[in-house]
């Protein structure tokens, strides 16, 4: 019974780590994401775009990353505190 | 299949020097297609024919097709949004489906209906010659560098795209697939088939056009403004690394113009490399076949 505690413990503990370590990766992931929508469809905010077709093309298959794109869009006017979040500064 | 391009400044007479060309051709007994480009036709006047959006046969050996760039503008679109209303299939419950209509007043859209007409023509081996008399300059250029422009972008697109899979990778080899378990390999990953599907089309599109059976004949008079222009399209033609067949002067009169002999040594001088072939000036513009194969062998050929 204490060594299962203790191993949940042990698994609790790792899965702790893991998830620290891939945090980063994962902001920077969201980041390219977020790049991606906004060199696709970029024209929308008045950035240089692709030929348009290009960007009509690719549309339908971009959600995940539109809705990335808008939420950190949304998030923007505290871009660095999410940033220093992220650094637990 | 042989494909030439007939380029330059509005009003030097591309469709003249292009239609001329097409009926030597066909007198030759080559198959020979002459599409028009330009949105502002005026091919079916210069034949003395009528023409329509569909090929039709002028002569012997001789077919024309005025291209309706809106038509092309519409089909092409419909692939597009046929594509997003299945991705957004409810909005037709609400009927908005038909807002997509819109796209057709996408900037670049004439462009890519152009080039669409373009592809249709020079892959294909229904005839010997295909002869594109184009729109003014500043359009052509634009339409004959979509590939490329495309090109750059979907190979910056897909640097980009390596970079998120490899993450998803990475995140998903630590914590198992996502709740919305989205792709982490090329292979899976809906954007990246698209964006390497759009590479191949231009890399094949770009590799014809620079290909040796693909010729450009650039038209321009003996003025000064036109020959600025036609330096440009040359140099970019050059860039491009697509082949210039001869240059043509067309409506030469030195006699009447002093000016133009003085011009005539520019364009000597600047396209000093490359044939120049000179058709002087007539009162009456060519007009039907028989006129316009004599304006051919008395000056082209």
């Amino acid at each position: 019974m204490v060594i299962k505690h203790i191993i949940d413990f042990l698994k609790g503990f790792s899965q702790g780590l893991k998830e620290n370590a891939i945090s980063l990766i994962e902001l920077e992931c969201a980041e390219y994401e977020n790049l991606f929508a906004l060199l696709v469809v970029g024209g929308l905010v008045g950035m240089p775009s692709p030929p348009t077709t290009l960007s009509l093309r690719l549309l339908p298959f971009l959600e995940h990353e539109l809705r990335i794109m808008t939420s950190m869009t949304l998030n923007l006017d505290d871009a660095f505190g999410r940033i220093a979040g992220y650094f637990e500064a | 299949m042989r494909v030439k391009f007939f380029v330059g400044k509005g009003g030097v007479g591309k469709t003249s020097v292009a239609a001329s060309y097409a009926v030597y051709l066909s007198t030759q007994g080559y198959k020979t297609l002459i599409v028009s480009l330009d949105p502002a036709h005026n091919l079916g006047d210069i034949l003395g024919i009528k023409l329509s959006d569909k090929v039709s046969q002028v002569g012997e050996n001789l077919f024309a097709r005025e291209v309706d760039i809106d038509r092309e503008i519409s089909s092409y679109l419909n692939k597009i949004a046929s594509s997003l209303k299945m991705t957004y299939r409810y909005l037709s419950v609400l009927n908005m489906d038909s807002y997509f209509n819109v796209l057709r007043f996408s900037p670049g859209m004439e462009e890519q209906a152009t080039l669409e007409s373009i592809k249709k023509y020079v892959f294909s081996n229904e005839f010997d010659f295909v002869l594109f008399d184009t729109a003014p300059t500043g359009h052509t250029l634009r339409v004959l560098s979509l590939p490329s422009v495309s090109s750059i972008w979907v190979d910056e697109l897909i640097k980009i795209r390596r970079l998120i899979l490899d993450r998803r990778g990475i995140i998903e080899r630590v914590k198992g697939k996502s709740p919305q378990s989205l792709p982490s390999r090329e292979e899976d990953d809906d954007v990246m088939r698209e964006l390497i599907k759009i590479k191949e089309e231009c890399l094949v599109l770009e590799k014809k056009l620079r290909s040796e059976e693909v010729t450009y004949i650039p038209i321009l008079n003996a003025e000064e403004v036109p020959l600025i222009e036609t330096e440009r399209i040359v140099h970019f033609l050059e860039r491009f690394g697509m082949h210039i067949e001869k240059i043509v002067v067309n409506k030469y009169m030195p006699d009447k113009i002093l000016k133009q002999k003085e011009v005539m040594d520019k364009i000597i001088t600047s396209f000093a490399k490359y044939e120049i072939k000179v058709i002087p000036y007539t009162d009456e513009s060519p007009r039907g076949l028989e006129k316009l194969k004599e304006v051919c062998l008395a000056c082209l050929i």
